[in-house]
C-alpha cells in the first residue's frame, strides 16, 4: 500500500503535500489541546506501536498468516486526529529511514494511511458501537472498521496510481509514471484488498480491541470528539445549510434524467429507457414546485433535510433495538 | 520404560525434524510456525535499527556535509530525478548517484541490495507493459474485454520497451538516493537536519522519540514472540493462536500507553509546559554551499529536460 517515488508525478505529490499540511496542523492543535491526552509521547509510543504491531504474523484460517497495519486500533484507542499524527509518523520512519514507501510520496501515503484509515476507521466504530455493544457488536464493529478502513485506503490509492496516465504524459502520450489506467488500477487494487488484506485487517483489529476493551486500555475521551448535543446542532446546521443548493445550476454530473442523458450522448441504454423513469421517488427534486420562489424552495429543501435525517435517525433506532444483544 | 498412557498424542509421535512453533496449517508451506515468522521479522529489523544507529556515520564526501544541507541536497535530486523527462538526465543522477555513494564509503552492493527490491517490484509491475497495452499504437492483436482491452501493439519497440525501462530507472534513482540517505545519515542528525529545515518541532520531536521507543516495544515484543515460543511444543489451532497474537498486541498496546504515561509525567515533572527548545548546530561552511549548488542545478536541469 505504501506508494514508493517515481509512481506518483510531482504535482501529484506536492498536491497531496499541500492537501495534509493544514490536516496536520489541525491535528497537532486538535490533539495537543484534547482533555486527557497525556502530550506527544503518547503519538510517539502510538507510532512505535504501529510499527511493531506490523512485524507481527495474524494467522488466518487456512493457515496463512499476514499482517495488519494497526492504524485502525490507533484511531479507535487514541482517537483519529491523534492516529492520524502518529501514523504519519510511522510513514515518515518508514520512508526516510527504511526507504519503506515514497519521501517525496509521504503526503499522498500519508493521506491514504493516516488520514483515511484513522478517519474512516474511528468514525465506523463509533456508529456501529453506540450505546452499550454486546458481544457481537463489540467484535462486528472493529472488524467492520478494519476492513472497510483498509479498502478505502486500497481504493485511494488506486485513483492516486490510475490517475497518472491522464495527468502526467508526454507530448507522445505515452505515460511518464504510474502507467496504468483506472480500470486496471481499481481491481488491482481492490481484489486483494477485499479478498485477503481486509480480512487480516479486520481480523486483527477485532482480536486486538477485544483484548483492549477487556483490560480497559482507553485514552480516547468522547467529550474531544463531541457527545450527541454536538453531533445534534452539526446535523441542524447541516440541514439549515441545505438551501445553498438552490445557487448551483444544472445537474450534477452523472445524476441525468433519461432526457437530459438523451441531449448529452444521443442515445438511452435500453436498461435506462425501461428503468430510469419508473418511479420518480416520494419528493421528486426534493418536493420543489417547478416555478416557485426561492424562499419556498430553500424551505422545501429544508423539510427534505428533516424528513431524511430523521427516517435515517429512525431506521438506525431500529437497527440498534434489535442488534442490542 | 514406563508407559504413556497419560501423555497427550503428539508426544508419542517421533519426529525427526524439529517442532514447529505455534505453526497453524499443515504442509511443508507452513512448516515455520506464525511465531517464529514474527520473530525473525522482529530480530531483522531490530538488527536493522541497531545498524542504523551505530554504523551509518563514517566519514566520507556525504557525510563531511551538514545533514540539514545533506538532506536539503538529496531531496532536490530526487525532485530533479522524479521531474525529468529525459534518460539522460536520469542515467546520469543514477551515476551521479554511484559516484557519491563510493564517495561516501557506501559500499556499491549494499547500495543495490537496498535498491533491488523496488527496482524488481517496478519491473514486474510494468512487465505487462512489454505487450503493449498500456502505450498507444495500432492493434494487432486485441483481446479481452473492452475495459480491460488488451492488445499486440506494432508501437511496442517505439513505447513498451523504453517506457518500462524509463520507468524503472526512475524508480531506482529515487529510491537510490532515499537509501544513500540513510546510509550516510544517522538517525540524530537526520532529525537535525529536519529540524533545520523548518520541520515543526513537534514533528521532529515525536520522529525522535519514537525511533528511541521502538527499541522498548521491540524488545517487549520480541520477550512476547520467545515466551510464546517458550511455552509451546505441539501445533496450536488457528484460534489459539489467534487469540496469543490478540493478548500480545494489546499487552503491547498497554505497555506502550503506560511508557507514554511515564515519560509525560517525568517530562512535566523536568518543567517541560510544551515549547520545544532546541540546539541551533554549526553553520553552513564551504563544501556545504557548493552540495547545495551542485544539487539545485541538478535540480534546474531536469526542468528543461
Amino acid at each position: 500500500m505504501h506508494i514508493p517515488d517515481g509512481y506518483l508525478s510531482p504535482k501529484t505529490c506536492g498536491l497531496f503535500f499541500a492537501a495534509m499540511l493544514p490536516v496536520w496542523y489541525a491535528a497537532s492543535r486538535w490533539t495537543m489541546r484534547s482533555p486527557g491526552f497525556k502530550g506527544f509521547p503518547l503519538l510517539a509510543l502510538g507510532a512505535a506501536f504501529s510499527f511493531i504491531i506490523m512485524m507481527f504474523n495474524v494467522p488466518i484460517p487456512g493457515g496463512s498468516s499476514g499482517h495488519m497495519t494497526g492504524t485502525v486500533v490507533l484511531g479507535i484507542v487514541l482517537g483519529p486526529w491523534a492516529a492520524l499524527i502518529a501514523g504519519s509518523i510511522t510513514l515518515a520512519l518508514q520512508a526516510l529511514l527504511f526507504g519503506d514507501g515514497g519521501i517525496l510520496a509521504f503526503g499522498a501515503n500519508s493521506f491514504n494511511m493516516a488520514l483515511i484509515m484513522s478517519f474512516s476507521g474511528f468514525y465506523i466504530y463509533k456508529a456501529l458501537s453506540f450505546g452499550t455493544p454486546g458481544r457481537v457488536r463489540g467484535i462486528v464493529a472493529p472488524a467492520v472498521a478494519g476492513y472497510v478502513a483498509i479498502n478505502l485506503c486500497a481504493f485511494a490509492t488506486a485513483l492516486e496510481l490510475g490517475a497518472q496516465p491522464i495527468i502526467a504524459v508526454d507530448p507522445q502520450g505515452v505515460p511518464l509514471y504510474a502507467p496504468y489506467s483506472l480500470a486496471i488500477t481499481v481491481p488491482a487494487m481492490m481484489i486483494p484488498h477485499l479478498l485477503f488484506f481486509g480480512p487480516i485487517e479486520a481480523l486483527g483489529t477485532a482480536l486486538v480491541l477485544s483484548y483492549v476493551r477487556k483490560q480497559e486500555i482507553t485514552r480516547h475521551e468522547n467529550a474531544a470528539y463531541g457527545g450527541i448535543s454536538t453531533l445534534m446542532v452539526g446535523l441542524l446546521v447541516l440541514i439549515l445549510l441545505t438551501p445553498i443548493g438552490l445557487i448551483a445550476s444544472g445537474t450534477p454530473w452523472g445524476e441525468w434524467s433519461v432526457a437530459e442523458f438523451s441531449g448529452l450522448t444521443g442515445f438511452v441504454p435500453a436498461g435506462m429507457a425501461r428503468l430510469g423513469e419508473m418511479w420518480p421517488g416520494l419528493a421528486p427534486d426534493y418536493g420543489q414546485a417547478g416555478q416557485a420562489s426561492v424562499l419556498v424552495k430553500a424551505g422545501y429543501y429544508v423539510l427534505s433535510a428533516i424528513a431524511g435525517s430523521a427516517i435515517i435517525v429512525f431506521a438506525i433506532y431500529l437497527w440498534g433495538r434489535l442488534c442490542r444483544r | 520404560m514406563p508407559p504413556l498412557n497419560g501423555a497427550p498424542s503428539w508426544f508419542k509421535e517421533a519426529r525427526e525434524t524439529p517442532c514447529p512453533v505455534h505453526a497453524a496449517g499443515r504442509g511443508r508451506h507452513h512448516a515455520r510456525g506464525y511465531v517464529d515468522r514474527s520473530l525473525d521479522n522482529i530480530t531483522s529489523f531490530t538488527k536493522r535499527l541497531i545498524a542504523m544507529d551505530n554504523g551509518t556515520g563514517g566519514r566520507g564526501a556525504l557525510q563531511s556535509i551538514e545533514p540539514s544541507a545533506r538532506l536539503f541536497g538529496l531531496l532536490a535530486i530526487a525532485l530533479a530525478a522524479a521531474i525529468t523527462a529525459h534518460s539522460i538526465v536520469l542515467g546520469l543522477i543514477i551515476l551521479a548517484t554511484a559516484m557519491l555513494a563510493l564517495g561516501s564509503r557506501v559500499g556499491l552492493v549494499e547500495l543495490v541490495k537496498r535498491t533491488a527490491p523496488s527496482a524488481v517490484f517496478a519491473f514486474i509491475m510494468m512487465t505487462p507493459a512489454f505487450l503493449g497495452f498500456i502505450f498507444p499504437g495500432e492493434e494487432t492483436l486485441p483481446m479481452g474485454p473492452s475495459a480491460y482491452k488488451t492488445a499486440l501493439t506494432s508501437s511496442q519497440a517505439a513505447y513498451g520497451a523504453p517506457s518500462v525501462f524509463f520507468f524503472v530507472s526512475r524508480v531506482v534513482a529515487v529510491v537510490s538516493l532515499a537509501a544513500l540517505l540513510s546510509l550516510t545519515t544517522t538517525p540524530g542528525a537526520l532529525f537535525n537536519g529536519l529540524k533545520r529545515l523548518k520541520v515543526p518541532p513537534l514533528f521532529v520531536a515525536t520522529l525522535f522519540m519514537t525511533f528511541r521507543y521502538l527499541f522498548i516495544l521491540l524488545t517487549i515484543a520480541e520477550d512476547a514472540a520467545l515466551a510464546g515460543k517458550s511455552r509451546t511444543i505441539g501445533r496450536a489451532d488457528t484460534a489459539s493462536s489467534r487469540r496469543w497474537f490478540a493478548s500480545r498486541a494489546a499487552l503491547i498496546l498497554k505497555k506502550a500507553m503506560n511508557t507514554a504515561d511515564e515519560v509525560g509525567m517525568a517530562m512535566a515533572s523536568r518543567g517541560f509546559t510544551g515549547t520545544f527548545k532546541t540546539f541551533t548546530g554549526p553553520p553552513l561552511v564551504g563544501r556545504d554551499y557548493l552540495w547545495i549548488g551542485f544539487s539545485l542545478f541538478v535540480f534546474f536541469i531536469s526542468l528543461g529536460f
